[in-house]
């Protein structure tokens, strides 16, 4: 039985849960429940602790229980478990640090923050595991303490970096009672949340008449909107740009465009994580303007590199070329 | 009509069973496994185990938290039993104790301390304080949750 297994384990991990499949003879109505009822266990401990904690020290229980655990409903968490655990290397990772890392990728902590959490957490769960008879809470805490001070605690000053947004899904469902200041704040935060900046310039490129390469600049305030889609494989931003486009001494102005960017998340391949499909439209000089592209994130998403393949219609005064690429480096604030 | 009847019959039957919030499971959950393992005896008690074990971990694991950041705190908060039982024994007790219908809302990570109190032979005056306290507290808890 599974918790014969539990020998020398102070946490379930993946062999635990790998092992409830072979307990169940690979019946999967079975293994779901069964893991649906262990996850169920493990939020309703930490919720109950959470609880008790919040009515005699509320600013305690907030910084202790902030881990994200209720980013992902249940299928998607147990699928995201089976695939944690199908890598033999994650065998010794509890399942409720297990857990917080499936929501921390969903939260968009970035994989090398995730990567060193997952690392730590791995050292000290084999490290107690190796000791566990003679040691005492002390001994095991002091060890939690030594080994995963950083990432242990995923709040801001762990990973997440000023730029992150907090999701409002982190934030501590019960008891939440809202200050009168609070619900005065609440419809214009909502409006506030998640809008970023940033500011971009490059250079377009084309073929002219003469088929010679001519090119000018181009230089834009990229507005991110709180547009911002993510599953656990692919994330999406929408975003909008609007500045000055030259391309000769008396054909310039502006240009505004929203696009529409797509990518992976999760790959093997870090380069794909950082690369996402960019689909635009928009005005270039007043005429309608189409660019597919590829935007690859750099720098923590601070610097974004983007290519664009630009269309655009033309009218007889501005005389814009039918098509040109755009070379773009910006910086997100 | 009759069909109607019928349909308005389950609404209203049904209606204040999903407004009923629950923050944990509880004995109504308890007693559910049964049936939603199918009567199958070997899954049921896999489900509760997993269910003990899930909470026992997730307690363990808020504790050496909170034991980091503020020990006598952790240790006043997580005074209490919960290991006394084997998870085995544990099932059975927690069997007994929502097999009563008046026990059936406190919640089980409160279930699960009060079958450890049974387990060590707490007095029994002692126990039933606690488990007011637990309806008690349980009863805030939703009402704070719909306000």
């Amino acid at each position: 039985m599974l918790c014969g297994q539990r020998q020398n384990r102070v946490f379930w991990d993946g062999s635990d849960w790998n092992r409830i499949a072979i307990q169940m003879n690979q019946e999967s109505e079975s293994i779901y429940r069964v893991k649906a009822a262990h996850i169920n266990g493990l939020l309703d401990g930490r919720l109950y602790y959470y609880l008790k904690a919040w009515d005699v020290e509320p600013v305690l229980a907030e910084n202790a229980y902030d881990d994200p655990l209720d980013l992902l409903r249940h299928k998607e968490l147990i699928k995201a478990l089976d695939n944690f655990y199908s890598d033999l290397k994650h065998i010794t990772i509890p399942v409720i640090s297990a857990i917080i890392i499936a929501n921390m990728r969903i939260g968009g902590i970035t994989e090398p923050v995730v990567y060193k959490y997952i690392e730590e957490t791995r050292f000290w769960a084999n490290s107690m595991k190796a000791d566990i008879d003679s040691m005492s809470v002390e001994i095991l805490a002091a060890k939690l303490d030594k080994h995963l001070s950083k990432p242990f605690d995923i709040s801001d000053r762990y990973g997440r970096g000023p730029g992150y947004e907090r999701k409002r899904v982190l934030k501590p469902k019960y008891p939440q009672v809202l200050d009168k200041d609070d619900k005065e704040m609440t419809w214009y935060m909502q409006l506030l949340q998640g809008w970023k900046f940033g500011i971009i310039g490059g250079i377009n490129w084309w073929s002219a008449s003469d088929s010679a390469g001519s090119s000018g600049s181009v230089y834009n305030l990229v507005i991110k909107t709180p547009l911002h889609f993510a599953t656990e494989n692919l994330e999406t931003h929408v975003r909008l740009e609007t500045g000055g486009v030259k391309f000769s001494t008396d054909l310039n102005g502006n240009q505004t465009a929203a696009y529409i960017q797509f990518g992976l998340r999760d790959s093997n391949i870090p380069l794909i994580n950082r690369m996402m499909l960019d689909i635009g439209m928009g005005s270039t000089l007043g005429n309608t303007s189409f660019s597919s592209g590829l935007l690859i994130r750099l720098r923590k998403k601070k610097l974004d590199l983007i290519t664009r393949y630009v269309s655009a219609t033309s009218t007889s005064e501005t005389k814009l070329p039918p098509n040109w690429i755009s070379i773009s480096l910006g910086f997100n604030f | 009509m009759k069909l109607v009847t019928l349909l308005l019959l389950i609404f209203i039957t049904y209606s204040p069973a999903q407004q009923m919030d629950r923050l944990f499971w509880n004995g109504s959950d308890w007693r559910r496994l049964e049936k939603l393992a199918d009567y199958d005896p070997e899954l049921t008690y896999m489900m509760k185990i997993a269910y003990i074990n899930g909470i026992l971990d997730g307690r363990l694991f808020y504790y050496l938290k909170a034991w980091m950041m503020e020990q006598t705190f952790a240790d006043s908060l997580y005074a209490e039993t919960v290991d006394y039982l084997t998870p085995r024994e544990l099932v059975k007790v927690l069997d007994n104790f929502y097999a009563d219908p008046i026990n059936g809302y406190i919640p089980l990570p409160s279930a699960i301390i009060i079958s450890n109190m049974f387990g060590e032979r707490i007095p029994m005056d002692t126990i039933n304080e606690y488990i007011r306290h637990s309806k008690e507290w349980i009863n805030r808890m939703i009402l704070e949750q719909n306000q």
